[in-house]
């Protein structure tokens, strides 16, 4: 696959040939550019052979395992998360920036296996949602410590597992909000900090989350569903208008708010049916279609595959869901969609036409 | 301070960390009231997940179910009494202490799972009923072969018969603790080997 220095010089000579650039700043611009990191053979093998190693030694303390006594079992547990801290502080020390992240990434996950496999040892009773946010807790200090965004997104990941811990989730927890509340938002400032795209996308996906626990845990969840919806859009709004301004990350943020809100108004119209209680019906599902097919247009408009993925998939599901609220009854269907199609068409051409005039 | 350091430092307080649970657990595990209660086979799925003994603290005995205010989870409160050979029963369950309190019982965070028997007629009939207690506690890790065996006994427990205990310590904090089993009078205990 061609590097990016590769397609600039491609474009460059494009636009020497039609006078764009002069053809002595060629070198210069190209030397801005640093060279597209390369694996060599050795240090593939290397890498493979590690892998290898690290399998192995596994497998064989696995094999093992019944005939290890509890306190070497812990005392090894204890120097394969020492052993991860220590490479990744050399890294750090050495300026390696990725290998500290890997090695902090490691060291976030071996901890919390540790937790659950120190409780198999010892046979120590407690809450597995504690033992979640116990890692959780151990890889945000990990990532902090190090910068590392793998820990970080580990972090992410154990939070909201404990969040939704369980079958019983929320009669065991007797939480009043998610973790996920503080460790999201938190993520954001981390991702935009240490301009971590990966981050982003992982903090922005923890909010929808932690805003869904609301709308499971406490109930009128129509109308809450309704309001995170607003407010996602009002959010996704403003991250548009980051996003054109090129702030970093900001369209990340657009694509995950437009998501939610989505999602949130397609909740809103079932909620309070799933209770048994007033059921928002066809009036729902046409304005769903409506706000799915505005999205796939914003999307295309912006250019932004996220934006675009999200109206589709939630057009197909309003279809779907205003095929199932009309059952096996074509004709309204028909109806429906005409005047939708319609409404579609008209929306269009008075764009153009609009358009045009400017 | 430079990033290494940090590194270390958090390292450290993490392994510290898992150390103080550990000591923490068998210092309240040690120190705490021992009591033994009656177990029975779970599901037979339960043998193919691995080295450990599915616990089930149930027993069935004579009607009627001990009563309790509280829901089966584990949130709630029981009043545990000895009975023959040292053996505790459920005398009572709730979901707040006060209320599970009983003179000359022990109370521990836990719940009671039972259902009286009736009859046609909606009445309440003699038949033994199974009463079971969720104390947060549901395997015992030990080797495979050791695990596979005390499964047999079991299920081989005709009914009324307890071959198999769960060693328990109730610590101050009300926690019941796993120590170990007794399985046809053999004690196999949780020790560091």
């Amino acid at each position: 696959m061609a590097s990016y220095k590769e397609k600039v010089a491609r474009d460059l000579e494009r636009w020497i040939a039609s006078g764009l650039v002069a053809p002595d700043k060629r070198d210069a611009i190209l030397a801005t550019l640093p060279d597209a990191r390369r694996l060599d053979a050795a240090t593939a093998l290397a890498w493979i052979g590690g892998a290898l190693l690290g399998i192995a030694i596994i497998a064989f303390i696995a094999a093992n395992w019944d005939g290890v006594p509890r306190i070497a079992r812990f005392a090894l547990l204890i120097a394969f998360f020492a052993s991860a801290c220590g490479a990744a502080a050399w890294a750090a020390h050495k300026r390696r920036t990725l290998l500290a992240d890997i090695a902090l990434t490691v060291a976030a996950l071996i901890f919390a296996a540790a937790i659950g496999l120190t409780g198999q040892i010892f046979d120590i009773v407690g809450s597995p949602q504690a033992a979640l946010y116990a890692a959780g807790v151990a890889g945000m200090a990990l990532a902090l410590a190090g910068r590392s965004v793998g820990a970080a997104i580990a972090t992410m990941i154990f939070v909201g597992f404990g969040d939704f811990q369980g079958a019983e989730w929320f009669d065991r927890a007797q939480l009043a909000a998610p973790w996920l509340v503080v460790f999201a938002p938190l993520g954001v400032v981390l991702a935009l900090r240490w301009s971590s795209a990966p981050l982003a996308h992982a903090s922005a996906i923890g909010m929808l989350f932690a805003l869904f626990w609301f709308i499971a845990r406490f109930e009128n969840e129509s109308a809450l569903a309704l309001f995170f919806s607003v407010l996602l859009a009002g959010a996704a709004y403003a991250a548009r208008w980051l996003s054109a301004q090129h702030r970093p990350h900001a369209s990340v943020f657009y694509g995950w708010a437009t998501w939610g809100a989505l999602m949130f108004f397609a909740i809103a119209g079932y909620a309070d049916s799933w209770r048994g209680d007033f059921n928002w019906g066809l009036p729902h599902r046409v304005a769903w279609l409506a706000a799915s097919g505005a999205t796939i247009a914003l999307g295309r408009f912006d250019r932004h595959a996220l934006v675009t993925a999200v109206g589709v998939l939630s057009f197909m599901g309003a279809i779907a869901a205003l095929l199932t609220d009309l059952g096996l009854d074509l004709m309204s269907a028909a109806a429906v969609f005409f005047v939708c199609a319609l409404a579609a068409l008209v929306g269009g051409l008075m764009l153009r036409r609009k358009g045009k005039a400017s | 301070m430079k990033p290494a350091w940090r590194i270390l430092i958090v390292g450290a307080i993490c392994v510290a960390g898992l150390i103080a649970m550990v000591v923490r657990e068998s210092a309240a595990r040690a120190s705490g009231t021992e009591i033994l209660l009656a177990m029975e086979a779970v599901d037979p799925r339960a043998l193919l997940q691995g080295h450990y003994v599915s616990i089930a603290l149930r027993e069935t005995r004579e009607a009627p179910c001990p009563p309790t205010t509280a829901g089966p989870g584990a949130e709630g409160w029981v009043a545990l009494q000895a009975g023959e050979g040292g053996v505790y029963h459920a005398v009572q369950g709730a979901g707040i202490p006060e209320e599970a309190e009983t003179p000359g019982a022990l109370l521990v965070r836990g719940g009671i799972d039972c259902l009286d028997n009736y009859d046609a007629n909606g009445a309440p009939t003699n038949e033994p009923v199974v009463v079971g207690l969720d104390l947060g506690i549901n395997a015992f890790y030990i080797a495979q072969d050791e695990a596979l065996r005390i499964e047999r006994i079991l299920f081989e427990q005709n009914v009324g018969e307890t071959r198999a205990y769960a060693i328990i310590s109730v610590g101050r904090d009300h926690r019941a603790r796993l120590k170990g089993l007794l399985v046809d009078g053999e004690r196999l205990e949780l020790n560091w080997n």
